[in-house]
């Protein structure tokens, strides 16, 4: 093309503006009222169509088929597999696993200390409806899974008084966040209808889990003594909370708590960050991979010294 | 025009200014005239010219009348209007009168000798001062720099624009969320600019390819040229030569430079590669003609010397000859884009438009959802990159590839990819006559003879091949005139070869009586030159241009085994007729009175306006009593006579339409293409051969034939009123260029006779300025300018000249015209399969892009990640796409009018209406069914999915909950993420087999086309086998973020798919059904 056929500006700004409003024929944007109400109702009817066949495609594959109660895909069909993951509180800050524990930073402290109430509460709330008469609300001993036998699974809940179950890290002396001897909370995730594999039945009849330094390198962070877990249990020496065998199977079962563990810091050491990662015992059907963190809790402990003591 | 006369300057100053000029272009310098001197525009002020041949047809400024015109030439500094000064200069013709000043002041002027030359040492010295004699080639660019422009077209563009977004995006990115920034950005970025240089390479490899054959085409043998210089006649390099050396040519030898002729014997050229006149043109040392071209005592560089051999002074070299004028000319002319590439940057500026106001509007509404700006700024690049069709570029450019290799086999060999579509858009051919139209090569088309013109068969492979009767008497004497009184001989050894394809040497009418000879021998005779061994010649006088024929006496022996001779004449018909007394009738001589010479009249008038050269024919027996066995002939004092001849027949002579020719002018005329013939020949001989293959068709009207049908003058016939029309170069230059394009516009069939190659340059103008687009076809030097100018140059692969070949476009191998029939096909057969190609491509970037800005928008987890997008960008979505390359057209594409490029757009708001608007939301429903089956199976039921991604996107959030309560951590939520997009991926896959069926077709449905494409079923295997592949092999979530899927998953998206074909059949159906017009057609008939 040579240079006297190509549009000027202003020949390109007026084209413009006639597409944007033709007074000739009438069009805005190329098309005329009628032409557009027109094309409006056509793709509305036929987006409603395509809604209509998509909301019946997918309550035929989902609604139709799908228990109300009960996941479709359980056990090894589920994604989520036989694979109990972990998760700690206090975790006020979504997006972060530190946990700095300040004694004179108050603000600080209620963060921390109202995250973990959200938790007590959650059990509070579930132990007040205790009345629902369609449901059996087993006083379950944890020690020992067998004497849980007589329950119906499907309406088993063990109930759990926080203010017992975690010792003495309770509300009332701040999960010990004050006195600089932080509890953690430690909970194992709900899959519905997995049951613990014992490993070894002689050690114990229930999922041990255990927190140790990231590094073994660090051992000496944690400080003399080690850590308290609750409920927890001594096994050839070594301490471990466990997870009672009674707590599962998880069947949606409603009021049905996570089931949790409290560790306590009682000595560990100051102003040094911890990297404390925690994982499951004594289970077969469960996988542990450290680089995928697959199985396990990894948080960051700081305790900074006050100089109370 | 003496009113110029006033510029011009005087002899002697206007010598020195031209040989500054003659030397100044090969010093690549601009001329510095003293002001005391006239200025150079004055001397090049192409009012001078008196010929019409050399004017220049656009209407340039008049001189100024007073001294302020005496500028420099480089008064103008900067260097662009110093180029636009040339590149007009160029257009123009510096006038010369090398040709009409005494040879003594020529001589002087030069600074030669006509004897002994020029001084070794000085001629040295010229060539040292000046260069070398030779054309600069064209500005070749390096190859870095082609590479680049491979890389950088419109699209690439906005490739690499998307790439460096994504990774500015990443950056951004990185800044906030450190180490878990989201490294797909950064990939997708890299993979972008990796897909534009690869793509880049190819299209830069696809063009050195041609650029390689090119090369194989010129001919790099090296010229000699004999030179006289110390007055030593020496062998030198052609290139060598330089302005004032005297050089000795003959037959057989390529001019070697402009050459003014000094001396010379019977010295014939043929200027076809000049002026595409096909007939030799004699040459001698009198100055003929004011025009340069058309006098007889210059001979031009390049052009062959057919006959004879003369001594010349060379009086330009190199690029300051007329050939090289013209090769600087063309390689000057701006060519603009070409349709495909304004179809293209049409098609980029729409997806840029969509990108950018999706883009703009989920900004502002992720805006409004509260994210922060920078979150909104990452989303908007996301939404801009997931709008670009990656593959595309690679797609389309493998597309034009496979088309231009089956062009190639068939013998169109494109020289530039975009060139392949262009012959499909061409609505005006304007073809060269002369080698392309034609065969090149005089041919006997009549012959008359007792009274009755006959037919001669003209093609080039004799296949309407009928025998003349040689044993009728007057027929065999006929041929015996014109086998004996003739100097062309065949050259040796080609017996082998076809009549037609031996070389011979003489003149093109000898050749042309000698070939229709030999293929018409009487049975006893078993070749010409057996019968002229029989009749050996005895005297000859040549033709010279004041007798106009040619005679020779030859000793035949008679039945009864007397010697006796014969006088065989041939020449002008109505000089040859003068000197007859009887004429040969059926075998019979009778005496050749009034009625005969009327019937003579009559049929010399009637060949004569068929385009053709007339040839007489007459012998004469000489008695035996007066010309005994050894008498002597003397030609100089004629002791024979040359009267009273026996008048036996004419011959006529066409340079003959190639036979596919008119076949293919009038399929080009059914496919709405207008055939223009151009040519630098005749009016009278282009007329007859348009009318011969068509491009008049018969029963169209020339104001000449009206005027002819009327009884009244050319001049009282309004040229409106006549369908056709021959223009000459005479009218030509006379018009404006208005009054060109509208002519162009009242006739419908145009043959344009006697053009320069600036006129033809202006033609393809005229022709383009109405919007057409269009094709120059053209094998001389005179053509390349139009070929370079129009928008696709097809030149000649075998006749055509190197110059016609660099500027062209398009080569046909085989010379065949009828080869641009197939070129026009496939290039509308690839606009439609891009077109398609393109619909289907689309198609499938609104189930891209739609999960993201679900993400954005309603907080689902991401349905399709970056790495599934390039995955069926450049994976899956590739192969079917470039498989529509081969899809077969749907109707007689032929048959409709080339399409119309400010309105049939390649792509258009019907095809993205289609592609985004239905289709693609018919798919992103199927990706969605699928996402929230796998989801809803593993316990995330649809409404607990909205507006979870940000503790979905948690890697601290370590207990998700599902509808069931059940606790997911972020490794497995991400995992059932994975699993959702690759099923979202699989079902893109599935519906894009239902959106490749529906894209085969625009009008028919597919159960009417067949699925007969082999590549595309193949591809649609392949694309699924590779899916599979994709999402099936182990590990591949490392990379490729994909689990392998449970097989029902896999078959949700059916449902979707056929409902996307029942919908398209549908529509295709009512498209057919309605009437023509219809709203259907209006709305989605892209």
């Amino acid at each position: 093309m040579t240079d006297d056929n190509k549009p000027t500006c202003g020949q390109r700004m007026s084209a413009c503006g006639r597409f944007l409003y033709n007074k000739d024929r009438g069009t805005f944007l190329g098309r005329t009222p009628k032409s557009w109400a027109l094309i409006t109702i056509f793709y509305l009817i036929y987006y409603s169509c395509l809604a209509a066949f998509f909301v019946g495609m997918l309550s035929v594959l989902l609604f139709g088929i799908i228990d109300d109660t009960k996941p479709m895909l359980t056990g090894e069909q589920s994604l989520i597999r036989m694979n109990p993951g972990l998760g700690m509180r206090p975790m006020p800050d979504v997006e972060r696993t530190l946990i700095n524990v300040n004694a004179s930073d108050q603000k600080n402290l209620d963060r921390l200390v109202g995250n973990l109430d959200q938790l007590v509460n959650s059990y509070s709330s579930v132990n007040k409806s205790l009345e629902d008469p369609n449901m059996e609300y087993a006083n379950c001993n944890l020690e020992d899974a067998e004497a849980n036998r007589d329950f119906d699974p499907k309406k088993k809940i063990c109930r759990i008084d926080p203010s017992k179950h975690w010792g003495n890290c309770t509300s009332a002396n701040k999960f010990g966040y004050e006195s600089a001897t932080p509890c953690v909370i430690i909970k194992m995730n709900k899959i519905y209808g997995w049951l613990p594999d014992i490993e070894d039945p002689q050690l114990s009849n229930h999922t041990l889990m255990r927190c140790e330094p990231e590094n073994d390198g660090d051992k000496a962070t944690f400080g003399s003594g080690s850590l308290l877990y609750y409920p927890g249990v001594t096994v050839n020496g070594t301490d471990y909370g466990y997870f009672s065998s009674a707590l599962f199977p998880y069947l949606n079962q409603k009021g049905y708590t996570t089931p949790t563990v409290a560790v306590r810091f009682p000595n560990a050491r100051r102003n040094v960050l911890l990297m404390v990662s925690c994982r499951l015992y004594n289970i077969k059907n469960y996988r542990y991979d450290k680089m995928d963190r697959d199985g396990m809790v990894r948080f960051e402990l700081l305790i900074v010294n006050t100089g109370s003591r | 025009m003496p009113d110029h006369q006033g510029f011009r300057a005087p002899l002697a100053a206007r010598s020195v200014i031209l040989r500054e000029y003659r030397y100044a272009r090969q010093r690549r310098q601009p001329v510095r005239v003293n002001d005391s001197r006239p200025s150079l525009t004055s001397i090049i002020d192409f009012r001078n010219i008196r010929s019409w041949w050399m004017r220049l047809l656009w209407p340039a400024p008049r001189p100024p009348a007073d001294s302020s015109a005496d500028v420099p030439y480089n008064i103008n500094n900067t260097d662009v209007m110093r180029k636009d000064r040339e590149l007009n200069d160029l257009k123009k013709e510096i006038e010369i009168d090398d040709h009409k000043v005494p040879v003594a002041e020529l001589m002087q002027r030069l600074g030669t000798d006509a004897e002994s030359g020029l001084e070794e040492s000085e001629a040295e010295r010229r060539l040292e001062l000046y260069g070398s004699n030779e054309l600069t080639p064209p500005p070749t660019t390096p190859q870095w720099l082609r590479l680049l422009r491979c890389m950088t077209n419109m699209f690439a563009n906005l490739l690499w624009i998307a790439s460096i977004l994504c990774i500015v995006a990443y950056g951004i990115d990185r800044a906030q969320n450190g180490q878990y920034a989201q490294i797909e950005q950064l990939i997708l970025g890299i993979v972008l600019a990796v897909v534009n240089l690869l793509t880049g390479c190819f299209s830069f490899y696809q063009e050195s390819k041609s650029e390689a054959i090119m090369d194989s085409f010129k001919k790099m043998v090296p010229q000699h040229a004999r030179v006289i210089r110390s007055g030593v006649e020496q062998d030198v390099s052609a290139t060598d030569l330089v302005v004032g050396d005297v050089i000795r040519v003959q037959a057989g030898d390529r001019m070697p430079a402009d050459v003014r002729v000094l001396s010379c014997k019977s010295f014939k050229v043929d200027n076809s590669c000049l002026t595409g006149e096909s007939e030799p043109q004699p040459r001698s040392p009198e100055f003929t003609h004011e025009n340069p071209l058309e006098t007889k005592n210059l001979a031009f560089f390049s052009t062959n010397v057919l006959e004879g051999e003369a001594i010349g002074v060379v009086t330009f070299t190199g690029d300051n000859t007329v050939m090289g004028r013209i090769a600087n000319l063309t390689s000057g002319l701006d060519t603009g884009k070409t349709p495909i590439a304004r179809e293209i940057d049409y098609f980029v500026r729409i997806i840029t438009a969509v990108a950018v106001i999706t883009g703009l509007v989920f900004f502002g509404i992720s805006f409004a959802f509260g994210y922060k700006w920078i979150q909104s700024v990452l989303f908007l690049i996301g939404i801009i990159v997931a709008n670009v069709p990656e593959g595309l570029l690679v797609t389309v450019t493998l597309c034009l590839t496979l088309t231009a290799k089956q062009m190639a086999v068939k013998n169109c060999l494109v020289k530039n990819l975009e060139a392949v579509e262009t012959l499909g858009s061409t609505s005006v051919i304007c073809s060269d006559k002369t080698g392309t139209l034609t065969q090149n090569r005089m041919t006997v088309a009549h012959l008359w003879y007792s009274g009755k013109v006959y037919n001669v068969d003209t093609t080039e492979n004799q296949s309407g091949s009928q025998k003349f009767d040689v044993s009728d008497v007057t027929c065999s004497a006929l041929f015996r005139v014109a086998m004996l009184c003739s100097r062309a001989k065949f050259e040796a050894n080609q017996e082998s070869h076809p009549v037609l394809r031996r070389k011979v040497n003489g003149d093109a009418s000898e050749t042309a009586l000698l070939k229709c000879s030999e293929l018409n021998l009487p049975s006893e005779v078993k070749s010409v030159a057996a019968a002229r061994l029989k009749c050996p010649k005895l005297a000859e006088i040549p033709f010279n241009s004041q007798n106009k024929f040619q005679v020779s006496v030859h000793r035949t022996v008679q039945m009864d085994g007397e010697a006796r001779h014969l006088c065989v004449m041939k020449g002008a018909p109505e000089r040859i007729l003068d000197r007859c007394s009887s004429i040969l009738v059926d075998g019979a001589e009778v005496a050749l009175d009034a009625k005969w010479k009327k019937k003579f009249q009559d049929a010399y008038e009637n060949l004569g306006s068929l385009g053709e050269r007339v040839l007489g024919f007459c012998d004469f027996r000489l008695p035996a009593k007066d010309y005994p066995d050894n008498y002597k002939y003397n030609t100089e004092t004629v002791n024979f006579p040359l009267t009273g001849y026996r008048f036996v027949g004419l011959m006529s002579m066409i340079d003959p339409p190639r036979a596919a020719v008119p076949y293919a002018v009038e399929k080009c005329r059914s496919a709405g293409i207008r055939v223009v013939m151009v040519t630098g020949d005749h009016p009278i001989t282009a007329a007859a051969i348009a009318r011969g293959v068509g491009i008049i068709s018969p029963n169209s009207r020339t104001p000449e034939s009206l005027a002819k049908e009327r009884g009244v003058p050319v001049e009282s016939v309004n040229p409106a009123e006549a369908e056709a029309r021959v223009v000459n170069g005479g009218q030509l230059k006379d018009m404006s260029a208005d009054e060109l394009v509208e002519i162009i516009r009242q006739h419908r069939e145009i043959v344009f006779a006697r053009t320069s190659p600036q006129q033809k340059l202006i033609i393809v103008e005229a022709f383009q300025k109405l919007g057409n687009i269009v094709a120059v076809t053209g094998d001389g030097v005179n053509d390349s300018p139009a070929l370079k100018k129009a928008d696709i140059g097809v030149a000649m692969g075998i006749t055509g000249s190197d110059v016609s070949k660099q500027a062209a476009d398009m080569i046909l191998l085989d010379d065949n015209f009828a080869s641009i029939v197939v070129g026009v096909e496939e290039g509308r057969l690839i606009f439609d399969n891009l077109k398609k190609s393109i619909a289907y491509t689309l198609t499938s970037k609104v189930p891209e892009m739609v999960p993201f800005i679900f993400f954005i928008v309603l907080g689902l987890p991401l349905a399709l990640g970056t790495v599934h997008i390039l995955c069926i960008d450049l994976g899956t979505d590739m192969f079917p796409a470039i498989s529509f390359a081969y899809e077969s057209a749907e109707n007689d594409i032929m048959s409709r009018a080339p399409r119309n490029p400010s309105r049939d757009r390649l792509v258009n708001g019907r095809l993205i209406g289609m592609a985004y608007g239905q289709i693609g939301m018919l798919q992103a429903a199927a990706g969605w069914l699928v996402y929230f089956c796998i989801m809803a199976h593993n316990g995330f039921l649809p409404r607990r999915l909205f507006f979870l991604r940000e503790p979905w996107d948690n890697r601290t959030e370590d207990s998700l909950e599902d509808s069931f309560g059940q606790e997911w951590t972020y490794n497995e939520r991400k995992k059932l993420e994975m699993s959702c997009q690759t099923g979202f991926f699989i079902a893109i896959v599935i519906v894009q087999w239902a959106d490749l069926v529906i894209c085969k077709t625009r009008r028919l449905s597919v159960f009417q086309q067949g699925m007969r494409n082999h590549p595309m079923t193949g591809s649609l295997f392949f694309e699924t086998i590779l899916a599979m592949l994709l999402s099936y092999v182990p590990y591949s979530y490392m990379v490729l973020k994909m689990m392998p899927l449970k097989f029902v998953w896999c078959f949700l998206p059916l449902g979707h798919s056929s409902l996307i074909f029942i919908f398209d059949e549908i529509r295709k159906l009512l498209l057919r059904r309605l009437s023509p017009g219809n709203v259907v057609e209006r709305e989605t008939y892209y």
